[in-house]
């Protein structure tokens, strides 16, 4: 179990004047700023749960990931990992965790793949037995084992981070920490880590912590997430009581057979109902932004195309994930 | 046990490998000791065209003096400074010290294994210039010179940890790794033998400063010019230097992670 209470970071950095008056004065006296990164955050993360961590860029999300895995030291409050406080020098705590930053491998650039995964095989002390037990499962959702004798910078970006996901993971920790892990990969292996994080989880009842900026990645994994913004927890809920909770719109998308009905329909519905948040998706889609309580205005649409014999399709969606949370981070909802 | 042994020794291999996995590096490393080979066989070529013995050497011992220095300063010429810097500046220092093992033995191996890589390519080298030069050892100076030359090792090693460390404060290591070379360079006894230095000045450079346990101590040692306590004494004092510097080190390894 994960427990941070009130936890802070400033960042401290130097101010760089411009010009170059200003880097001559830089050299002979320096001012700083301070920025606080993270701010009081507080919350507990049991066993065997997976957590989507979220929030726009500098909110605080890699700072926090960097803490709990005991990278950085937090400047007030502590964290607790299995009862135990988290530190950098507690072997012990770095033998349970594995760690993934997309942005940045773990692996021997200039070697093979095979030799990161037999260096990792040695410092997390893996049995054979144990080891080929964790790659078999690995493999079987990565299809790593064609990439074992490329050299690591021969890899193309998502072969890299599918092996970067496969080293943090060969020792089979009880957490494991994702910082933006699916960078660089197309659906289908995305899909794949995505099962192998769920199987994972399921089967052998392991704790996942995910910071994404692709919501599919999160909605697709998590069960719970919190959402951070300029350093505060401003979140930290279930993600069906989320959506249920801040939904405010919905989207009733209509394909036309023929781009002059898309336009002649665009037209009809700006000239008939001015207030409707109306977009064209490509020459054949336009989309339109109803309120979550405006079912009415939708059925009247949806009944007035409905029997028009160029209308190819129409589909209601609700809004998506990503829209609630940029709402909520812009300030859009206001929380309770 | 085992295990947690070969948790750092599988470190040896990787820097081993490091330096194997390219042809570009053995080239450019035999080229390297090659280059500076002849430069010093030119240079003291030049120094003893008027005489025959110079501060007790002749021209044959000056010879092997020259190429046991080139090719120990070769052992540990690989930029290890730069890339502590490197490693601290992007960050990648994260997925260092997230890792379940000391970072320090870890360094230590790695250079271990990236010295051990020279050593092999220089060793047939130099053994076959000696044979040429029918030049003699004691057996017992070989047991001697392999345990200096390890101590030698373990400073320089652990040296550049601490200066290594030290660019996280000072933001650039080119000045830092420079200032080492230099250091290296001329206290070790690599450009010219130690006991060349003026009088007052060869009592701080060989007998209180450790560099000269990198170089010169140890082909002193083979050469047969020092006594059992003289080895001793020059043992005890890169012990104690070694020691110093873990010390410092750890100091400012625990100051990084405090930040």
């Amino acid at each position: 179990m994960i427990k941070v209470d009130g936890v802070s970071k400033i960042y401290t950095s130097k101010i760089h004047k411009p010009g170059i008056s200003g880097y001559v004065k830089n050299i002979f006296s320096s001012e700083y700023s301070k920025k606080i990164a993270v701010d009081n955050v507080s919350f507990e993360i049991e066993k065997g749960t997976i957590c989507g961590y979220v929030g726009p860029n500098g909110s605080g999300k890699s700072t926090t990931i960097k803490m709990l895995c005991g990278v950085l030291n937090p400047d007030c409050g502590e964290i607790f990992f299995n009862d135990e406080k988290v530190s950098i020098n507690n072997k012990k705590f770095k033998k349970e965790i594995g760690v993934v930053f997309g942005h940045r491998s773990n692996l021997w650039n200039d070697l093979p793949t095979i030799e990161s995964i037999n260096l990792f095989k040695a410092i997390y002390e893996i049995n054979e037995t144990e080891f080929k037990r964790n790659f078999e499962f690995i493999n079987s959702y990565l299809e790593i084992s064609g990439l074992l004798n490329t050299s690591v910078r021969k890899l193309s970006l998502g072969q890299r981070v599918k092996c970067d996901i496969a080293v943090a993971m060969l020792h089979f920790p009880d957490c494991l920490f994702l910082d933006e892990p699916t960078i660089g990969l197309d659906s289908d292996v995305r899909q794949n880590v995505i099962k192998m994080l769920t199987e994972y989880n399921k089967a052998y009842n392991k704790t996942i912590i995910i910071t994404s900026h692709n919501f599919y990645d999160i909605e697709d994994l998590c069960k719970r997430i919190m959402i951070i913004n300029k350093g505060k927890l401003i979140v930290n809920d279930d993600i069906g009581v989320i959506k249920s909770k801040h939904i405010k719109f919905r989207i009733l998308s209509l394909k036309f057979k023929s781009k002059e009905e898309t336009s002649s329909s665009i037209r009809y519905i700006s000239d008939n109902y001015n207030d409707l948040d109306l977009y064209s998706v490509n020459d054949f889609e336009i989309g339109i932004k109803f309120k979550i309580e405006d079912i009415k205005l939708t059925n009247q649409i949806i009944n007035q195309f409905i029997n028009n014999p160029l209308l190819e399709s129409f589909e209601v969606k609700n809004e998506s994930l990503e829209s609630i949370i940029q709402n909520i981070t812009k300030g859009e909802i206001l929380l309770d | 046990m085992i295990k947690s042994f070969y948790k750092y020794i599988i470190w040896i291999k990787m820097g081993f490998l490091s330096q194997l996995n390219y042809r570009g590096i053995i080239i450019d490393r035999l080229l390297g000791f090659l280059f500076q080979f002849v430069l010093m066989f030119f240079f003291w070529k030049a120094v003893y065209i008027d005489v025959s013995i110079i501060n007790g050497r002749t021209f044959e011992e000056m010879f092997v003096y020259m190429l046991l220095s080139v090719s120990i300063s070769a052992l540990y010429l690989y930029p290890t400074i730069s890339f502590i810097s490197m490693d601290v500046k992007s960050g990648n220092i994260t997925n260092i010290l997230l890792k379940p093992i000391d970072y320090q033995l870890q360094f230590l191996n790695k250079q271990f294994g990236i010295a051990l890589f020279m050593f092999i390519i220089l060793a047939p080298i130099v053994t076959l210039f000696l044979i040429i030069m029918q030049t003699h050892f004691v057996g017992i100076n070989f047991a001697f010179f392999f345990v200096s030359l390890f101590g030698g090792f373990l400073f320089n090693a652990v040296f550049n940890f601490l200066l290594g460390i030290l660019c996280f404060w000072t933001e650039n290591s080119w000045g830092i790794a420079s200032f080492k070379i230099v250091l290296v360079e001329i206290l070790s006894g690599t450009l010219i033998p130690l006991d060349f230095f003026p009088v007052h000045l060869q009592a701080f450079a060989i007998k209180i400063m450790p560099f000269s346990k990198i170089v010169y101590y140890p082909i002193l040692i083979l050469q047969g010019k020092l006594n059992i306590k003289e080895i001793l004494i020059s043992y005890t004092n890169a012990a104690v230097w070694i020691i110093l510097i873990i010390i410092l080190s750890s100091y400012f390894y625990i100051n990084l992670l405090k930040v």
